[in-house]
């Protein structure tokens, strides 16, 4: 009898236990809630970046400076970006992109005399890409945006479909975009001529490749074609004499871009090294050569140090020119813009970064980045980029 | 160049079609080997050379918006 009480403590017990096991495994999701289908909409991560850019040079198409220039091309911009990803359902997820410009003193000159585009001038864009699973081999994607600042407002769409093969190892894809530029037509005097546009079409072939269990590359071809006012209006073309000349450029432009890029992980030494090559030829006579090279270092599994340098060269536009003669003909084709002639340019930029997942204790959910970038061109145009980035999975 | 750049990626692309199995994926799944794996730097980056580079943007992005023909 005297086994009766501890028997009904240990039923007693057990029974507390089961119970106490049972509202914790219901309290766990189950592998339905884990795997099974999710209809609910959600942020799944948000990550802003703050970034300060500081330019210094001088350009042919500039006035601010000597008649027959170069002028200032002197700006500062501050660029606050947003990235939010949307979880619609387990076929569907957005990517939405919201960067913004504030610009102060970009390459003042005469269109001053009537708007404040190139003195201050905001910006502001709005994207959202989506991603939609319609097997399990196949992604269709969508992207819509818009922009507007001062002079111009502008809209584009684009949709294009991927394809993976051989259980993942290789993937192709397509994908086609439409832009749509409507703005403010000035000369070179800042005289307003009425509205104009210019229209983009264009369209990309992508793929890629696992070369090995630490090797992957991948690449593209895109073709553009553009139509339209290309020129920028209020732009100035320097004449012998100290006239200044406006800028005219062709309605219509077809540009070819072909890049390839190489990424290999170095599991010994937790590195990651990426070369990237880029060739490029357009009608208006320009070719160019882009070759970057990043590494990736790990510092702690959560933590690495990412190194990159880029060279760029390319032959200029066959009608740029930095003075045109005193008689000219006003109707054959010529720019001064500094950004269609024949330069070299040179990046570097040094990054920090966190990894969201991996970082310890109570900011796992979070990652945090700093980046420094220093561009040099051969043709006079230097920029300093400093920026800060903060993430959360949600 | 071009030439040698289209020949030479077809080429490579036909020889080195390896099939690398789902379980020896693992360091391509690192968060640096992915191709976008810093989203608003590359956009950051991008932004730059299409505003100020003749020869910048159509290659996988659309070209357009911004100011002139430099996009």
């Amino acid at each position: 009898m005297e086994s009766r009480p501890e028997a009904v403590v240990v039923v007693r017990t057990s029974l507390v236990t089961l119970a106490l096991l049972a509202g914790i495994a219901s309290g766990q999701p189950t592998d339905a809630e884990i795997i099974g289908h999710d209809a609910s909409w959600r942020v799944d991560d948000v990550e802003l970046r703050a970034e300060y850019l500081s330019q210094r040079g001088h350009g042919y198409q500039s006035q601010d400076g000597p008649i027959a220039g170069p002028g200032s091309e002197a700006m500062g911009v501050f660029e606050p970006y947003a990235l939010v990803t949307v979880h619609q359902n387990d076929k569907i997820t957005h990517e939405i992109t919201a960067p913004v410009d504030i610009i102060s003193a970009a390459s003042p000159d005469a269109v001053d005399a009537t708007t404040q585009a190139s003195r201050r001038n905001e910006s502001e864009d709005l994207e959202v890409r989506s991603t939609f699973k319609l097997w399990d081999h196949d992604l269709l994607t969508t992207r819509v945006g818009a922009h507007h600042e001062e002079p111009m407002s502008s809209g584009s769409i684009g949709a294009g479909w991927r394809h993976s093969l051989a259980d993942d190892n290789a993937t192709i894809g397509a994908n086609a975009n439409i832009t749509i530029d409507g703005f403010d037509d000035h000369d070179h005097y800042g005289d307003y001529l009425g509205k104009t546009a210019r229209e983009t079409f264009n369209l990309n072939l992508t793929g890629s490749q696992l070369l090995s269990p630490t090797t992957v590359i991948d690449g593209g071809y895109g073709v553009t074609f553009q139509h339209g006012t290309l020129d920028t209006g209020w732009n100035a073309v320097p004449v012998a004499g100290g006239a200044l000349s406006n800028e005219i450029l062709p309605s219509d432009r077809v540009r070819h871009a072909l890049s390839v890029r190489l990424a290999q992980h170095v599991p010994a030494t937790r590195s990651t090294l990426k070369l990237w090559y880029r060739a490029y030829l357009d009608d208006f006579g320009i070719q160019a050569h882009s070759v970057e090279l990043a590494a990736y270092q790990y510092v702690v599994p959560w933590l690495y140090v990412r190194g990159a340098y880029r060279y760029h060269h390319q032959t200029g536009a066959d009608f740029f020119t930095t003075q045109l003669p005193m008689f000219y003909d006003n109707t054959a084709l010529h720019t001064a813009d500094s950004d269609l002639a024949p330069f070299s340019a040179n990046e570097w930029s040094v990054q920090v970064a966190m990894v969201r997942g991996r970082t310890p204790g109570s900011l796992h959910d979070w990652s945090f980045g700093a980046e420094v970038l220093r561009y040099w061109r051969s043709n006079d145009l230097q920029i300093t980029v400093v920026s800060l980035t903060v993430g959360r999975r949600m | 160049m071009f030439r040698v750049v289209v020949v030479g990626s077809v080429v490579l692309a036909l020889t080195s079609c390896a099939i690398v199995p789902r379980n020896r994926r693992e360091h391509l799944a690192d968060p640096t080997m992915q191709p976008n794996e810093d989203v608003l730097r590359d956009r950051a980056h991008a932004k730059i050379h299409t505003a100020r580079e003749g020869a910048a943007g159509g290659d996988g992005e659309p070209a357009g918006g911004g100011c002139g023909c430099s996009n």
